[in-house]
Formats: C-alpha cells, structure tokens, sequence
C-alpha cells in the first residue's frame, strides 16, 4: 500500500487475485529523518524506496491532551474477507501480524522478518516510523501471539450474535414480530446476561487480556473492546515509539 | 453584541452551556435536554450518548436518548402516523360496538384486528426511533497533522481478496466525514450525517435510516400493516353484510373498506418489494446503484445483480437479510462516555470533490 512500486506489483497481477495487505497504512515522503545528530535533522523529501510508512495512529480511544493520548499510539489490525466464507458479514479480523501481511511492504533494512526498525518522524508530537509496514506491535507481541489473540476474539464474534438461525436470534425475531419490538426493547437488555451470554464471553476475555496477570498486560500493550471500535478494526494500545 | 444575543438564545432553546454545565445547570433545564435534545454542544462531549450525538449526527433525542428523529423540513412520518392512528380511531367510535354485541364469534375479529394494529403501531415507533446500526465515527483517524488531514491513500478503493468459495473480489470504502473503513454494505446517509450497517434506505416515511438494526421492525411493521388492514376489511365487510337496511344505515363501514382499498396497497407493494429484494440478497441502495438511482426502485423489475453476499438459494437470501440478528448498538444513546471521547467530535469539514 505504502510503496507504490510495490503496489504496481500488485496491480499488474489485481486481475487474477487482489493480494490482502493492512489498508489502513498509508506513506509520506516528507519527514524527518532519523539521523546521527539527533534534532539537528530538517525534514525533506525523500524517494519513492524511502518513504515513510504509517502504521500505528492516534489513539482516538483516548481524549486529546490527555497523559495517555501523549503516550501511546494505536496498531490497527484491519477486517479480513479471505479467511472464512461468513467473514463478509461477520466482523473478522486479520490473524497476522501487522507487516506480514502477503502483500506488506518489506523494508530494504531488516529483509522480511524484521522488526520495527525507525526511520524518521512525521505528525503533530513526532512520531516515529518505520519504512516498512512492520508497526511497534512486533516489539511486544510475536506472530503466535497475536494469531492467538485474533483468533479466539474471531471466535467469540462468530458465535456471538451473527449466528443467524440459533435459537436465541430466531426466538428474538419472533418474540419481537410477537410484540412489534416490544421484546428487544424492554426485556432484552434486562436479560443480556442469561440470553446474551456470548457477547459477555468477548467483553471477559478482552478484560482478562488487558488485566494484571493476563497476556497483554504483561507486554504493555492493552486491546480495545470491538465493541468500543464497532468492530471496524481490531486494535492494540501499543506504548509511543521513541 | 450581536453575537452575545445570539448565544444566550440558543442556550435557552436548545443546549446548556459548558458554564452550566460544570456548575451545575438548573434542574428544569437538565429536565428539558433530557425530555428532547435537539443540537449538540462542541463543548460538551461527556455523560451519555444523547447529550454528544447530535454534534455529529442530525438526530434529535427524546427522553434521554430512547427515542429519536432526523430535523428535516417536512415531517410526513406524521401524516404516517395520522394514516395508522385514524383509521382505528374511527373504526373504534362506529364500528367496534356493533361486532362485539353479536354473539356470533365476530369478537376474534376485533381483537384480531386490535392485536394487529398494536403490533404495527409500535412496530412504526421502532423502526422510527431506534438506531439503525449507527457506525462510530473518528475511529481511523489517520493522522493530526494539517487539521486531520485524510491521506491520500485513503481516497483510494480499496480491492481485497474474499474467501475462495466467493466469486469476486470484495472492495471498500474511506468515509471522509466518518474518518472510517466502512465495512462492506454500509454507507453514509446524508440526511442523518452517519454511516449505518448493512444500509437499505432512508426511509422519509418514519424519517430514520432502514438499516441493520431496524430492518426486522421494518418488516414486522410492513407485515402487521397488512394483516391489520385485511382485519379491518373484514371486519367492516361483516358489518355491511349483516345489516339489512341501506348504505345510509353504515356510512362509516363504507369510507373504511374505501380507505383500506386504498391505502393496504403501500404496505403490500412495499413488502413484495422486499422479499424479491432479500431474496436477490440486494439492499435496496446496491438495487439503485444497478439501475441507476432516478428510478423508483418499487416499481422496477427485479434485476439480479452479481452480488459476492449471495448464499446460493432464494430462501437462504431471504433467511439471511431478513432474519439477520440486529447486534449490539455501537453508538448507543443511552449508554455514558468518558470526557472527550472522538467518536462525538466533529473534525474539520473535508474539503474534498469526491462524493461520498
């Protein structure tokens, strides 16, 4: 996405098979480098292999000027339509991590699997980026890690409420075509526990994730309820990059 | 002095200022924000979703965010909702007593007739009120720099492969107004200046979206409205049977047959409409695309688009569109946010010549 000699690859061959790649990175060419003498660096443009490549954000879950807005960045893992035939209209989320995507641009310090190596900074506070789509997550959490993570809250949003003909949809509708919506507008939410347990299933997990003693606390990083995100993104509260 | 004036009218009539806020409004106006909140403060982005969504959205709030409506300049859900209530009304005053006191079993009918129309008035209410499967917005905010300047990129669409089992490649969109990817089958609605899930229409008749949340009281108020009119038909055609004078002897029983004659039409049509819809597995605004959108798409024959949402079957389509679980709200009126969250913030308009 970032690099668009990369993305001219990809382009050529769209006609067969689109490649998967995090679309929510995006390049910029002009930027600070990271240089010898630190600060002494003015920002200039740079060349098409050496751009900028964005792949952790602001941490919108935050307010602004807030200490944790200050200090931490968003990674998000993106939707993901080719790993199962319901992802289309289940909320699936990208099992990889970030920067190993199939079509991911590989930055030229590193080779593949390389971590998050900083080239220069770029946005309001100065930021630090890479070249490649590799984002700051790789720093906390390896491949597995992740791949687990995603996969277990892929499960819980595939047996939560998308179920279309479970007994707890199909007795919704009718007790709602019963009630005219009386039924999801009064008990339903009365009764999220017991009729909606699954959902709850998800909101513990993520708790227990991002609580003392749980996987994520461990490495710093926290992860946002889908619910928080309306399950656009799956995304990791990643520590500033410095 | 001018601009004072005008700051201390539009405190009184729509919000409540920061000042009041933090010191602690008066209890009438809470009482009155609380009872219909009609426009957002940019300054006042905490407590629950109610007092912050209309800063980014167009919706008004009643009751502390259970019911809700789009300001628009014509409001015909009312004349919908004269079109439900007076029908029943007259039917009540002129007929109902007559059926009831027959000792022939005709009292099934009415309160079949009575079921009906009660499941279609709050099904009319639902599916005007409820959230339609609001998107949150500002969750993929690029970057700060610039006024939140959207990167290029983002304009882009995006082409990503789908599970092999999938003919055809799925691609979506940047909202520049949300700040969002949209999720495949939702759109921006710019009459209600949100992105809804799974976006049929909006709908000017119950003034809301039709989307994922509300489609199935949509349909239940599509197929209530039916049955409760064959019920008053009935009803009244029993009546007219029964009488032995002249049509001067049930006046009324006749402008009701008239009136359903007329209008069970619009509901019907309407809920045909659908099923070959579902059953396509189109939403009604994937139909205009396909047929170019000045059309009436009612009275447009069916064209089966290649759509990568298709589960093979006529029936597996309609189970699919029809009976899909409505899921959680994730921009709840009712539900309280912290201070400053971004999701009730309205970034700098875009600048932008492409159509959202």
């Amino acid at each position: 996405m970032c690099d668009s000699s990369q993305k001219g690859d990809h382009s050529t061959s769209a006609s067969e098979s689109a490649l998967f790649f995090n679309y929510h990175e995006f390049s910029f060419s002009f930027y600070d480098e990271i240089g010898s003498e630190d600060g002494m660096s003015m920002p200039k443009e740079h060349d098409e292999d050496h751009k900028l490549c964005v792949t952790h954000f602001p941490n919108v879950y935050a307010p602004r000027g807030s200490a944790e807005f200050q200090m931490t960045r968003v990674v998000r893992v993106p939707r993901r339509f080719d790993q199962s035939r319901d992802s289309l209209e289940t909320p699936q989320f990208s099992t990889q991590l970030p920067g190993s995507e199939p079509a991911a641009i590989v930055g030229d310090n590193g080779g593949g699997g390389g971590g998050f190596v900083r080239c220069g900074r770029y946005d309001t506070g100065g930021h630090v980026f890479g070249c490649s789509s590799v984002s700051p997550l790789s720093e906390h959490l390896n491949a597995a890690e992740v791949a687990e993570v995603v996969g277990r809250v892929n499960e819980y949003l595939r047996r939560v409420e998308y179920a279309v003909y479970g007994w707890r949809n199909l007795g919704g509708v009718l007790l709602d075509a019963l009630t005219g919506g009386l039924w999801s507008w009064a008990p339903g939410p009365l009764l999220r526990g017991p009729v909606f347990q699954e959902s709850l299933a998800l909101e513990q997990y993520v708790a227990q994730l991002n609580s003392p003693g749980g996987l994520l606390h461990e490495r710093g990083v926290s992860l946002v309820l889908p619910r928080r995100s309306g399950c656009l993104s799956l995304d990791f509260v990643v520590p500033r990059p410095t | 002095m001018a601009l004072v004036s005008r700051r201390s009218t539009r405190s009184e009539s729509t919000s409540i200022t920061k000042e009041d806020h933090a010191g602690g409004a008066s209890r009438t106006l809470l009482f009155f924000r609380w009872l219909v909140t009609l426009e957002g403060d940019q300054d006042i982005n905490e407590g629950k979703g109610y007092i912050s969504i209309p800063n980014i959205s167009n919706y008004i709030f009643f009751l502390g965010g259970r019911l809700r409506t789009v300001k628009g300049p014509k409001p015909l859900w009312l004349a919908v909702l004269f079109a439900i209530v007076c029908p029943m009304v007259l039917f009540s005053i002129f007929e109902t007593h007559k059926l009831w006191y027959t000792k022939n079993g005709y009292k099934v009918l009415v309160i079949f007739f009575y079921y009906f129309w009660v499941i279609t008035f709050i099904a009319f209410i639902r599916t005007a009120t409820s959230d339609p499967g609001v998107l949150p917005r500002n969750i993929h905010l690029g970057q700060l720099q610039n006024n939140y300047q959207i990167p290029q990129e983002y304009y882009n669409l995006i082409t990503l492969p789908t599970h092999p089992s999938v003919h055809n490649d799925i691609t979506i969109k940047y909202c520049p107004s949300c700040r969002i990817w949209r999720p495949p089958r939702s759109s921006h609605c710019s009459t209600c200046n949100i992105c809804v899930m799974v976006h049929d229409h909006h709908c000017i008749w119950v003034n809301n979206c039709i989307g994922k949340r509300n489609y199935r009281f949509f349909l239940i108020f599509l197929l209530s409205a039916i049955f409760s009119s064959i019920l008053l038909l009935v009803n009244c055609a029993v009546h007219i049977a029964r009488e032995s004078g002249g049509p001067r002897d049930y006046p009324m029983a006749i402008l009701l047959v008239c009136y359903v004659g007329l209008t069970v039409w619009y509901p019907a049509t309407l809920f045909t409409y659908h099923i070959f819809m579902a059953g396509t597995q189109q939403t009604t605004r994937e139909f205009l695309r396909g047929i170019g959108s000045k059309k009436n798409p009612v009275f447009h024959r069916v064209v089966k688009e290649k759509n990568v949402f298709d589960q093979g079957s006529f029936l597996k389509n309609l189970g699919h569109l029809m009976l899909e679980p409505r899921g959680p709200s994730f921009v709840s009126a009712r539900e309280q946010h912290e201070a400053g969250d971004w999701r009730f913030m309205n970034l700098s308009p875009v600048h932008s010549f492409e159509k959202i």
